[in-house]
């Protein structure tokens, strides 16, 4: 599994970091930062990806 | 295509005020679009099921600006008509640039080091209510100062005038004083946020939001813009985050099962806190989309032009999202409600909301552990006439 994530379309909703803290944060302006681009199990990003209010997050297997 | 009133958008049954309208549940198990006459968007159509309020609320050909909504001039007072909302009326990019601004503000991380600030509050709002003595309105004592008490230390409004600022904001929200009432009050809010951020403008160096907007963003942002934001973060968390707090409230007391949990175990509080999210729903429409050309939504068809409104209410118990959607369960898996909204306007203070929900219910149990509802459920005055669905009063004794 492979993240991808698109700043430009991150509305700083939190909603990734709250379901999955160890793969996601936020940078100080509130925007989406990537920990882990390869998790090694799910650890909540496919409840990120469902969540994520801007379709900003992307997972290629 | 089913008509529908207005009053099945926004009130409740009677016997059970949690549960949405028949009209709008219909519209949900038929997979049907309906139709309303809302009083600025004659002949809007209705959207229930999860998919499609998703679908609607995220697609950019359905537009927010009011520039693309069909206004009948004069029906609102001036003074509120002249509020535009920014940030939530308008598209990309101007919806983005304002959002960026601001969105670190609200992050989970900052959110956080809120939390002593917002026990504090909780503490204060509670001793007030202990003072007041059994039999006491939860809702005038602690629901609605909650929120004005923190967006007042956010925005850095100094000690001195709070009190006047927390009543200029509760007269502002309050649906049932009149029009005109109401119209002042939100000139003088202007007024009152106006005279900060000049002061700020002139001295930026203060630990505020108003403060560090201008530091950060004052060659972007004008006075009255930075001031206009003020007012949109104070209207938007206030009257939201206080019902939910009511209502919520109610809900737990209604389980008193998970009560003794929902106080000692913070991972159980903070999924009782999202199970009332969704069950509560408060925003019970979103703010209307106008389409900017024809959309096929799960094959229904919105002509260009068209408004466009949703039901958070149903959406959230949709049988496709949850099957049991209409039991309340604060022990459930959460899916993603639609609460909040969805889509790039998807409401950007709601960490905050959900930490102050997170920190008044353990509280609330720990200081009144024999705390009780002092009236029926059925009786209590919940909104039937506003687009924010809550209680207008909630007597508790303990």
């Amino acid at each position: 599994m492979t993240i991808h994530i698109d700043r430009e379309r991150c509305v700083a909703a939190g909603t990734c970091v709250m379901t999955a803290p160890a793969v996601f944060d936020q940078d100080d302006d509130g925007i989406v930062e990537l920990l882990q681009a390869e998790p090694a199990d799910d650890a909540g990003v496919a409840d990120a990806v469902a969540r994520c209010p801007a379709a900003a997050i992307e997972v290629t297997v | 295509m089913p008509k529908l009133e207005v009053s099945d958008l926004i009130a409740r049954p009677a016997r059970c005020p949690f549960d949405p309208s028949s009209a709008v549940v219909a519209l949900l198990d038929e997979d049907e679009f309906g139709r309303v006459d809302l009083p600025l968007q004659p002949g809007a159509h209705v959207v229930t099921r999860y998919e499609d309020v998703r679908a609607v609320l995220s697609d950019t050909r359905l537009s927010s600006a009011p520039g693309g909504l069909r206004r009948k001039p004069g029906e609102l007072a001036d003074e509120l008509n002249q509020l535009r909302l920014p940030m939530l009326s308008d598209d990309d990019p101007e919806h983005a640039t304002l959002r960026r601004a601001v969105a670190r503000e609200f992050s989970i991380k900052r959110v956080a080091a809120m939390r002593p600030m917002i026990e504090r509050v909780v503490e204060e709002a509670l001793d007030d209510l202990e003072a007041a003595g059994p039999g006491a309105d939860f809702i005038a004592h602690v629901a609605l100062p909650i929120p004005s008490l923190v967006i007042s230390e956010l925005l850095g409004v100094p000690y001195a005038d709070r009190k006047t600022f927390q009543e200029r904001s509760r007269i502002l929200l309050d649906l049932t004083v009149s029009q005109e009432a109401r119209g002042a009050a939100m000139a003088e809010m202007f007024q009152y946020l106006g005279g900060l951020v000049h002061g700020r403008r002139a001295q930026p160096d203060a630990d505020d939001i108003l403060s560090r907007t201008l530091r950060d963003h004052g060659d972007t942002f004008t006075d009255a813009e930075v001031t206009g934001l003020g007012v949109l973060l104070l209207i938007a968390g206030h009257e939201t985050t206080a019902n939910t707090m009511g209502l919520g409230t109610v809900l737990l007391l209604q389980h008193p099962e998970d009560l003794a949990a929902v106080r000692d175990d913070p991972a159980v509080t903070d999924r009782a806190v999202e199970e009332l999210l969704r069950y509560a729903a408060v925003v019970q429409m979103p703010f209307t989309r106008h389409a900017l050309e024809d959309v096929e939504i799960n094959g229904h068809h919105i002509a260009k032009g068209d408004d466009v409104t949703c039901s958070l209410t149903t959406a959230n118990r949709d049988p496709r999202l949850l099957p049991d959607g209409d039991a309340f369960d604060i022990h459930r898996d959460q899916p993603a409600h639609v609460t909040f909204g969805y889509g790039i306007h998807q409401c950007l203070g709601q960490q905050l909301a959900r930490m102050e929900l997170r920190v008044v219910y353990p509280a609330l149990l720990r200081r009144f552990p024999g705390l009780t509802i002092a009236a029926p459920v059925e009786e209590l005055p919940f909104t039937t006439a506003t687009q924010t669905y809550g209680l207008t009063a909630l007597p508790v004794t303990w």
